[in-house]
């Protein structure tokens, strides 16, 4: 019995945490159809005429670019960063040489480094080498900051796979580069989603690089596309709101379309991380 | 295969990777830390050598205080929530009698976590205004007095407002790992603790807890660090403000920059934020032993 | 082995160079242009309205200007309100301006003039006295540093405060003329369901607005030049102290309601429009959104209430403009003038007003043809001043509008007139002492 309300009890509190986390999505997605005069002045009631407009406005006022923008950055710092992350990996843990110790010092005092300490002497960088204002430029500054992490995650995963697989394979004269993607990569496959993952969240969410590295309108992402779209005197904040909506929606569907996928790749990092 | 042939292969591995690591995260903070030692600015043409004067300024500089403050309690309540809390709701969702609804509850504590910081920010900023907000109303309902309950506008509450806005966004996301790191703890344990008389309590802290140390580790380096380098929440939400009351070290060193032109300064700021990340790190590496 | 990582960093180095042809495509179209056709002049454009139904107006005018300049090719871009600033900062850091850019009139021009940034005009507009003649002198006059004036002004704005007909009605009001009146009328209404002033100051620039003309006001004109000046900026006039005070004052009485740091402009421009508020202060560019907002005839403006005895020039009126401004580095001024030329002749301008509701900054632009009703008054009323004071945070050093602004968020809660003061010196000395390095 006294089982039972502890029972109770903890699924009223797992319940109210989801009713806290689900509000405020809520409130979002409804105050998306209002028109503003409503949101500033009856933002409790439900919208009087659902203002569909304000979805469409909002995809004129760019969002569709700024979500291609973010997409096409995102993925390609992703894979920048995951593929030479893998590839640094495998010398660090398979592969005994003199100087080893150094470079993961440099990995790990990356893992370190805020992008905020760099921010201003990257600006001038990249003004310099041509990387301003270019999709290049972003892909190649995110990925960086993602390389330290996701080598470090990569090598602690490499060092969990038997090196007797390694040794066989030597004997039977399979060359380094076999070994690493024959057996190496294969067995690899949860710790590369799993940095992936993480990657693309945090490329996903910058705001600061963006900011100050990309110029042109055309080449905003979301992050930066939203905080735009609130001028001084004159937002339209229901159409901020159904814009943040649009925003969001793609990865919410991609992550309950895949989420089992998208768990298992969790999973290697959680553990070997 | 010989010793020169692997070195040579453990060059070429690994020299993408340290070539783009050298220059764009350690040659900027040389750089950085180069341009910090002189008063300059984007708009300004005006360049003079000031020597460290900038870092003791810092030293003495009040918001940087308050920064320094703002990101410590960000740290505190991260690690409270995002490793404390969140540990112990994967400890409950793993619970057999709830198993089945395991998924149902993942996937919901799971969505904001997937959501931009800039969307939530803005959704925040709005929830906590007292006249359109949410927040004001639900705690009237419940009986308080929220005549005088502003979140983001009362300098002694907004940095809290911000950072549990943060906590809303990411503790689905550590239960989820954390959930998926205790899947992979063998139920044979557990069960001989049952056998032995050992509570679910007990259990959680002498199986689940201990096993997991190297998960719990490696979030707690992630969170740590990203608590000393809140920008976005705080950029989207209060700007710093009330006053300079939600300032953190990013986002003062962006002000003073790319605001207020001092590049110098802000320069100086950078390296700092460098050295206080920098020392954290070091000192959760040692505690992580990543000797082996 | 070797062979495998080289194709295979070769193929990411494709991709990501592919990338960098679609990245840059669209920027490297101007040099091509430029050089194909040899004739054609190409410039960049920086503006600021990237929202309807601006963004159409300014679209529809540099087509009109290209038709009749068939050799000059204007690329505009248009950038909101906050993110131009950083742009702007970004830019010059870059040493890569465009070349005619946006700016706020005063301080801001300023700065780009004294950094050598800028293009000096005066030599075009002394050689076309009809074009300089044409501007409103106040807009004008804050484009200039040293005598050399740097900036076209295309937008004006003039503070008024704006009223709620129903309510002044409601409570047998009329509309103040001196500050003592304006100070019944909100002691007045304090008591009542309706606020006095609309004001929210969690974003913190409207405060800026609210301080800009107050100082304007109550400082003697002379000090507030040379403080005004990052080189001699000192605020130690005890009348800066007592223009805060003021400001406090109305929200301690009572007069802006409950939480002033947890309201933002929007928010109180909404509740005013609805009728929770009485008076709002505001400038004519936003006249507009009233007529939007609340019908034309329930609203109207009166002007700032003169605040007798005080030592401020009477003469003077908060408000500002924006303007253009031309690169030094700008490769064919001569076109970027005719551009600019255009954009500023009466019948322009007067078509600006007409269709994006921004009112121009020339003599007779604002009438009630191309104006509302209200427009065209405010401007008519507006030939009593002589000089307009910018906004704060474009009127002065960047740094010290900032202490400003933090400060007075402070002072709403709680922080005294004095230690305001106090901290905007101290600003205002680390300014002065930088400038005198």
């Amino acid at each position: 019995m006294k089982k039972k309300i502890v029972h109770g009890l903890i699924v009223a509190l797992l319940i109210m945490f989801a009713v806290i986390i689900i509000l405020p999505l809520i409130w979002v997605v409804l105050t998306g159809f209002k028109t503003n005069k409503e949101l500033f002045l009856e933002p409790w009631k439900m919208p009087e005429v659902w203002k569909v407009q304000n979805y469409i406005d909002a995809w004129n006022a760019g969002i569709g670019t700024f979500l291609k923008n973010s997409v096409l950055i995102t993925v390609g710092s992703t894979v920048f960063s995951t593929m030479l992350a893998c590839y640094a990996a495998y010398p660090i843990s398979r592969i005994r040489f003199k100087t080893k110790k150094f470079w993961v010092l440099i990995i790990l005092g990356g893992l370190m480094l805020a992008p905020q300490s760099a921010v201003i002497s990257l600006f001038k960088m990249a003004n310099v080498m041509g990387l301003y204002d270019t999709y290049v430029g972003m892909i190649v500054i995110t990925g960086a900051f993602r390389i330290p992490f996701a080598t470090f995650l990569i090598m602690t995963f490499y060092k969990d796979i038997s090196v007797n697989l390694d040794e066989s394979a030597m004997i039977d004269g399979a060359s380094p580069r076999q070994i690493f993607w024959k057996i190496i990569m294969p067995l690899s496959k949860p710790i590369i989603a799993s940095c992936a993952i993480v990657s693309f969240r945090a490329v996903w969410n910058e705001l600061m690089f963006a900011n100050v590295l990309l110029d042109s309108t055309a080449k905003k992402t979301v992050p930066v596309g939203l905080v735009n779209l609130q001028g001084t005197t004159t937002t339209n904040w229901t159409m901020l709101m159904s814009g943040m909506v649009i925003a969001s929606v793609p990865l919410i569907i991609m992550f309950l379309v895949l989420q089992k996928h998208f768990i298992r790749g969790l999973t290697a990092g959680s553990v070997k991380g | 295969m010989n010793r020169k042939g692997s070195k040579k292969t453990a060059f070429m591995y690994m020299a993408p990777a340290m070539i783009v690591i050298l220059v764009f995260l350690y040659l900027p903070i040389i750089l950085n830390f180069v341009n910090s030692l002189y008063k300059w600015g984007a708009i300004s043409k005006e360049v003079s050598w000031v020597g460290f004067r900038y870092y003791k300024e810092i030293i003495h500089d009040p918001i940087i205080h308050t920064a320094l403050k703002n990101n410590l309690i960000f740290a505190l309540t991260s690690v409270a929530c995002q490793i404390g809390v969140s540990l112990v709701i994967a400890a409950v969702l793993e619970m057999k009698f709830l198993r089945k609804w395991q998924s149902f509850f993942r996937t919901i504590y799971f969505i904001p976590s997937l959501l931009m910081v800039t969307v939530t920010g803005i959704t925040f900023k709005m929830l906590y205004s007292p006249t359109i907000g949410l927040l004001n109303p639900v705690l009237e309902k419940l009986g308080f007095d929220t005549s005088n309950i502003a979140i983001l506008a009362n300098p002694d509450t907004a940095i809290w407002g911000i950072s549990a806005m943060s906590q809303w966004q990411y503790i689905g996301y550590t239960v989820v790992l954390f959930i998926v790191a205790m899947q992979s703890i063998s139920e044979d344990i557990y069960e001989a603790a049952e056998i032995d008389g050992a509570s679910t309590l007990q259990q959680f802290f002498t199986i689940t807890v201990p096993l997991m140390k190297e998960t719990v580790m490696i979030n707690m380096i992630i969170v740590i660090t990203g608590a000393f380098r809140v920008f976005d929440e705080v950029y989207v939400t209060t700007g710093g403000g009330p006053g300079t009351s939600t300032q953190t070290l990013a986002t003062y060193l962006y002000q003073i920059g790319f605001k207020n032109d001092q590049m110098g300064y802000a320069s100086a700021i950078a390296f700092f934020v460098f050295l206080i990340t920098f020392i954290i790190g070091l000192f959760q590496m040692k505690s992580y032993n990543l000797e082996n | 082995m070797k062979k495998r990582i080289l194709a295979t960093l070769l193929s990411t180095t494709m991709v990501l160079g592919m990338l960098a042809g679609c990245a840059t495509s669209g920027s490297s179209e101007s040099d091509s242009s430029e050089s194909s056709d040899g004739e054609k002049v190409v410039l960049t454009f920086l503006n600021k309205y990237p929202e309807d139904p601006y963004a159409q107006y300014f679209e529809d005018a540099v087509a009109a200007f290209e038709e009749e300049n068939p050799n000059i090719d204007i690329q505009m871009e248009n950038v909101s309100d906050e993110a131009i600033k950083d742009k702007l900062t970004t830019m010059a850091a870059g040493g890569e301006m465009s070349d005619i850019f946006f700016s706020w009139t005063g301080e801001r021009v300023k700065r780009f003039a004294r950094n050598d940034l800028a293009l000096d005009l005066t030599p075009y507009l002394e050689a076309d006295a009809e074009w300089a003649d044409g501007f409103l002198p106040a807009f004008l006059a804050n484009s200039t540093l040293d005598g050399s004036t740097y900036a076209i002004p295309f937008r004006s704005g003039i503070m008024y405060f704006v009223y709620n007909k129903q309510v002044f009605e409601d409570y047998n009001l009329e509309v103040p003329e001196t500050w003592d009146e304006f100070i019944a009328i909100c002691e007045k209404l304090k008591d009542t369901d309706v606020t006095p002033i609309a004001f929210g100051n969690s974003a913190a620039w409207y405060s800026s607005w609210w301080i800009g003309l107050l100082n304007a006001m109550m400082v003697p004109a002379e000090t507030m030049n040379a403080d005004y000046t990052p080189e001699t900026g000192e605020f130690t006039d005890p009348t800066y102290e007592k223009a805060v005070q003021t400001f406090l004052d109305l929200n301690t009485n009572g007069y802006f309601g409950d939480n002033v740091n947890a309201k933002d402009y929007y928010e109180v421009r909404e509740g005013f429009c609805a009728g929770q508020y009485a008076m709002m202060l505001d400038a004519t560019p936003q006249f507009t959104q009233y007529d939007d907002g609340m019908g034309a005839e329930n609203w109207g403006y009166f002007k700032v209430p003169v605040m007798e005895g005080a030592a401020g020039d009477p003469g003077t009126i908060g408000g500002g403009g924006e303007a253009w401004m031309i690169s030094k580095s700008c490769a064919h001024p001569d076109e970027a003038v005719a551009f600019l030329k255009f954009m500023t002749t009466l019948e322009q301008g007067q078509k600006q007003t007409k269709e994006s509701g921004l009112p121009n900054a020339l003599k007779g632009g604002i009438t009630a043809d191309n104006a509302t009703e209200a427009l065209a008054n405010a401007y008519a009323d507006a030939e009593g001043y002589t000089n307009i004071a910018d906004w704060l945070d474009c009127a002065i050093e960047a740094s010290i509008a900032d202490q400003y602004m933090v400060s007075l968020q402070e002072g709403f809660d709680g922080k005294s007139a004095a230690d305001i003061m106090k901290d905007v010196q101290e600003a205002a000395k680390k300014v002065r002492e930088e400038y005198a390095k």
